[in-house]
């Protein structure tokens, strides 16, 4: 399913469309909010945001233009900024806003740079895993499914979806060690 | 760097480098339970009644890969002036560019001499009949796939990958629409037929790894519903070099696949043993003995960990302990 797909279905049968784009993107709109609120957010808290989310997409599916950005770009940064809201319109302090963007204002470059290319680098040899490895880590790590819940999805059982995680685990750690 | 630190890493991924993955393919697609609430409460807010009729979009959904699975297959029928001889999917042109799909250009010869007539590629037309509906094996084709690994704006791989697929049909007798088997939730919501190849004479739990083979990139199968027909493009390219021990392509109507559930007669042909909770089909494949590779099956078998019932783990060059750690495996072995 395209992001030209959801953005026509979201037109024509919006109801359908929007299932679509909430099938393809809330998982990703979850982990936003989740990072971006940290332990300040419930996880009702974290639901009642990725379902703002996706009602703010509902709402404005006539407005929708691909060509100022990506469909999945745009749920990852309403659902940052609605997080922000939140925790701002619950005490606006900034003890209580996320780690991590107190931190970025805080201007510590050069971990900031390094957090950054560790990041890359670790999604590139994550890819470089091919398939079903890299669905299965992704999940796994940066989701945070349940083995029993990948092994649905891709069709093996719970130890073999736990057993390629351990091999991806190592192939990965010796990618980042070769590069260091 | 620990494992502890590297999953740490991993889970605070940035959001620029999740898109990398979202946009090289990996899925990281929500669940359908998480989709429905989150639908509801959107519905909810619009006022309207949050009910999602979840077959209506997975059938749409799939519609994509399947169109532009037929679009190549019924081009490499042209190309190969067998066009006819296969039952296959009318004109899906729509669909052609959209998803990357293309004729093969080498169109290979895989089945046995006996199944093939005057140098076409000829169906095999063997049709089993189970819970309502009829299972066609139609034959086998070539096809390739053009695969484009964008991240960003530069192309980490491009090529054409190309396959051998496996095409079997299915027809509601009453000729309504195929879909919804089983009693699971899941089955009940979600386009749930299945069909994977099993190496003749592998162990069950190993033939699992036969399922990853339906679609080599996603691990999903490819398949199309028009005008009532459901056809299935199995992909067998990893399985020809076995042709000498036998391939089977079992249809199910499960959405995970359990060992208990297939069997094995004396001679390693595969079937559903009475624990099956959607059994289907069982169909083998007519291949010609000439593509087996004792090369091509060694470095599978290494890469894969299948073994045979008696040649356990030969070539596995695996932990032989995580095999012993499976409880599927120690139950059908008692230890």
């Amino acid at each position: 399913m395209t992001q030209t797909d959801m953005l026509a279905a979201l037109r024509e049968d919006p109801k359908r469309g929007i299932a679509l784009v909430i099938r393809s993107y809330a998982a990703l709109a979850e982990k936003t909010v989740r990072s971006s609120g940290g332990t300040a957010l419930s996880k009702e808290d974290a639901e009642e945001i990725v379902s703002d989310v996706f009602f703010s997409i509902y709402e404005a599916r006539d407005r929708l233009d691909p060509e100022k950005g990506s469909l999945a770009s745009f749920v990852i940064t309403l659902a940052r900024h609605k997080t922000v809201d939140l925790l701002r319109k619950r005490g606006g302090s900034a003890a209580e806003l996320p780690l991590n963007e107190t931190l970025e204002s805080g201007s510590d470059v050069e971990n900031d740079v390094l957090r950054r290319e560790t990041s890359r680098r670790l999604a590139l040899a994550l890819i470089d895993l091919g398939e079903p490895d890299a669905t299965i880590v992704a999940r796994r790590y940066y989701l945070g499914e349940s083995y029993a819940s990948i092994g649905k999805r891709v069709g093996l059982s719970e130890n073999a979806v736990n057993k390629r995680c351990l091999r991806a685990l190592k192939k990965l750690r010796s990618v980042l060690e070769k590069g260091e | 760097m620990s494992d502890m630190e590297l999953i740490d890493c991993l889970s605070q991924l940035s959001e620029q480098d999740a898109l990398r993955l979202h946009n090289a393919g990996v899925d990281l697609a929500a669940d359908e339970a998480y989709t429905q609430k989150i639908y509801a409460s959107v519905m909810e807010k619009a006022g309207e009644k949050g009910s999602l009729n979840m077959k209506k979009i997975t059938i749409r959904k799939k519609r994509l890969a399947l169109l532009a699975a037929a679009v190549l297959l019924v081009a490499g029928l042209v190309t190969a002036g067998a066009a006819g001889v296969l039952r296959l999917p009318k004109n899906t042109d729509e669909l052609f560019n959209a998803t990357g799909l293309k004729p093969s250009d080498n169109l290979l010869q895989v089945l046995d001499p006996e199944y093939v007539e005057n140098g076409d590629l000829i169906l095999s037309g063997k049709s089993v009949q189970a819970e309502g509906y009829t299972f066609t094996l139609e034959g086998v084709i070539g096809a390739s796939r053009r695969r484009n690994v964008q991240i960003m704006k530069e192309p980490v791989y491009e090529g054409d990958v190309e396959g051998v697929y496996a095409v079997i049909t299915v027809v509601r007798d009453d000729g309504g629409l195929v879909f919804g088997y089983g009693d699971g939730e899941d089955e009940k919501t979600i386009h749930t037929i299945g069909a994977s190849p099993l190496i003749h004479g592998a162990m069950p739990n190993v033939n699992v790894y036969g399922f990853m083979s339906m679609e080599r990139e996603t691990g999903v199968p490819l398949t199309y519903c028009e005008d009532n027909v459901l056809y299935l493009f199995v992909d067998i390219t990893d399985f020809l070099c076995f042709a000498d021990k036998g391939v089977s392509v079992a249809v199910y109507g499960t959405m995970v696949y359990s060992a208990e559930e297939i069997g094995l007669y004396e001679n390693g042909m595969p079937y559903f043993t009475d624990k099956a909770r959607a059994p289907l089909a069982i169909f083998e494949l007519p291949l010609d003995k000439e593509l087996a590779d004792a090369d091509a099956q060694r470095e599978m078998e290494h890469e894969r960990p299948i073994a045979y019932p008696d040649l356990p783990f030969t070539f596995t060059g695996q932990d032989i302990s995580e095999f012993y750690a499976d409880p599927v495996w120690r139950e059908q072995t008692g230890g």
